[in-house]
């Protein structure tokens, strides 16, 4: 099928490169291009880090509302979606501590709601289990086995040494797998 | 079970799981909370924040952004064969709205010949891959209303509850005078359209902040340099949906009849912004089209300055039925759903 010509003028690609002065200015056009390029796979990581669709929403919209002021500190080294996904990350583990400070003072275990299964049609058992395991724990393997971080790069998220990552992942893990093989 | 079995099932569980989808909604939430003034401090890589390396680095960056837009400058220049369009750019640009726009109007200058009729209109968007995907539909509500002493139409967008939407246009000239726009919870916009500006003030549960007035750009905003936004931004729900009843009203209530053309001036102010625009209408022939609403004699006009992408206005009450690509076109269509006007 051929498509009739147009002789629109075409804009020039939008590279980061050419975005990033301009987001830098605050210019809201080139805040909801990034937005629109990237927050799906932001939402769906702070989704996975947080387990809440509201707390996602809200760590994305806060990543966009700071993002202007936050490039001016940035190094454009690597990959610009890697830089979003950490800020992403740490504002997620922001709020999870939040989250746990506020439960530890106003709930107990007992009051807790029970868990819901994470995705009905997948592995339920497993759901049910990462559900039990408590934010830091269920941070670490998603950062490592769905975000493929090293334990160099989850240690510095966390503000830990790489080897603490490393023995706190397969703490984590460990009490997931007896999660998952109790009857 | 060992360790790389667990890895392998809770990576397929995460990556096959659902995961909330970003939404027009929250995009104008931002911009609404930055417009109100509203600044976040982010949890910064500490490494990122070495200040001389930064400064140093945004020197480079200024000096490397005036050698890469020195080449956008001068492909301004006529000639130069920037300005056409791409083979691999077109299929996006058919799609949509905006690319029919147009800097300067064609025909004459559309003014309402006829009184709307008050009612209710349901559409969605469909694409010929999935003709019976509803799940995007909107709901536009025409009324009256006085507004500074006159009587204007009033335009009801709303989708799922979350997003809505009124425009007050002219009963005359059928341009926007005024839109207010709940984005969030707390947050509402009001937008008063001006001849060459709109005025923005968000109200945000802070309370109202000071009135911003946004110039109006002919064809949308530029960038910095020269060129202008890829066309596919535009044609975002939340975008077209400021265009769609200025539309819908342009259809409703000129004279139409074979060979009638007649220029429509859009104005379309997504949150920060303010875009000025033409669109060239011209009834190219009479069709036959079956949408969900029922089946409909009508009117079939080119739309914008290209042809491929048409307008469907039923004959009898001068309805928009469809909107988009013809049948076999490839692309998406806006259909009705479901119609009904309170008058009859």
């Amino acid at each position: 099928m051929s498509h009739p010509s147009l002789s629109l003028p075409q804009a020039p690609p939008l590279t980061h490169a050419s975005l990033i002065p301009q987001l830098r200015d605050g210019d809201p056009t080139a805040l909801a291009i990034v937005y629109r390029r990237h927050a799906p796979g932001l939402l769906a990581l702070a989704f996975r880090l947080t387990q809440s669709v509201p707390d996602a929403e809200d760590i994305v919209q806060d990543l966009f509302v700071g993002l202007p002021e936050a490039l001016r500190a940035y190094r454009e080294e690597g990959r610009f979606e890697a830089w979003l996904r950490r800020v992403v990350v740490r504002l997620a583990l922001m709020r999870l501590r939040r989250t746990r400070r506020k439960q530890e003072i106003t709930l107990d275990d007992a009051s807790l709601p029970p868990a819901a299964p994470f995705d009905p049609s997948g592995d339920v058992h497993l759901s049910q289990a990462l559900e039990r395991l408590d934010a830091e724990e269920r941070t670490l393997i998603v950062l490592r086995v769905v975000e493929g971080y090293s334990h160099g790069e989850i240690a510095a998220l966390l503000g830990i040494r790489p080897g603490a990552a490393q023995v706190r992942y397969h703490r984590a893990l460990t009490r997931l797998k007896s999660l998952v093989e109790l009857p | 079970m060992n360790e790389l079995e667990l890895e392998r099932r809770v990576r397929d569980l995460f990556r096959t799981g659902p995961v909330p989808t970003p939404s027009e909604q929250q995009m104008q939430t931002i911009l609404a909370r930055r417009l109100a003034g509203e600044r976040m401090t982010l949890p910064l890589d500490p490494s990122t924040l070495d200040r001389r390396l930064v400064r140093s680095l945004l020197v480079t960056a200024a000096a490397a952004c005036i050698l890469l837009l020195l080449p956008i400058v001068s492909s301004r220049n006529p000639g130069s064969g920037q300005d056409e369009a791409t083979p691999g750019g077109r299929e996006n640009l058919v799609n949509s709205l905006y690319a029919q726009a147009s800097d300067h109007p064609t025909f004459p200058i559309i003014r309402a010949t006829r009184p709307l009729p008050r009612g209710s209109w349901r559409y969605a968007l469909v694409d010929e891959d999935s003709p019976g995907d509803t799940a995007s539909a909107w709901r536009q509500d025409l009324s009256t209303a006085r507004y500074e002493g006159q009587e204007r139409y009033v335009w009801y967008y709303g989708k799922g509850g979350r997003l809505t939407d009124t425009l007050w246009l002219d009963q005359e000239s059928l341009r926007p005078v005024a839109r207010v726009s709940a984005t969030a919870v707390g947050t509402q916009v009001t937008q008063i359209f001006q001849d060459a500006s709109v005025l923005n003030g968000v109200r945000t549960a802070a309370g109202m902040t000071e009135w911003r007035s946004v110039p109006l750009d002919s064809l949308g905003p530029r960038l910095i340099g020269g060129g202008r936004l890829q066309a596919d931004f535009y044609d975002t729900p939340g975008v077209i949906a400021l265009w769609r009843p200025q539309l819908a009203a342009t259809l409703g209530a000129a004279e139409l009849a074979i060979g009638w053309r007649g220029s429509m001036e859009a104005i379309s102010a997504p949150m920060g912004m303010a875009i000025h625009f033409w669109l060239n209408l011209e009834v190219v022939g009479e069709d036959t089209v079956t949408v969900p609403a029922g089946r409909f004699a009508t009117w079939k006009l080119q739309v914008g300055k290209q042809p491929g992408y048409y307008a469907w206005v039923s004959k009898d009450r001068q309805w928009l039925v469809q909107l988009g690509t013809a049948n076999g076109g490839g692309g998406e269509r806006q259909v009705l759903l479901q119609g009904r006007e309170n008058d009859r």
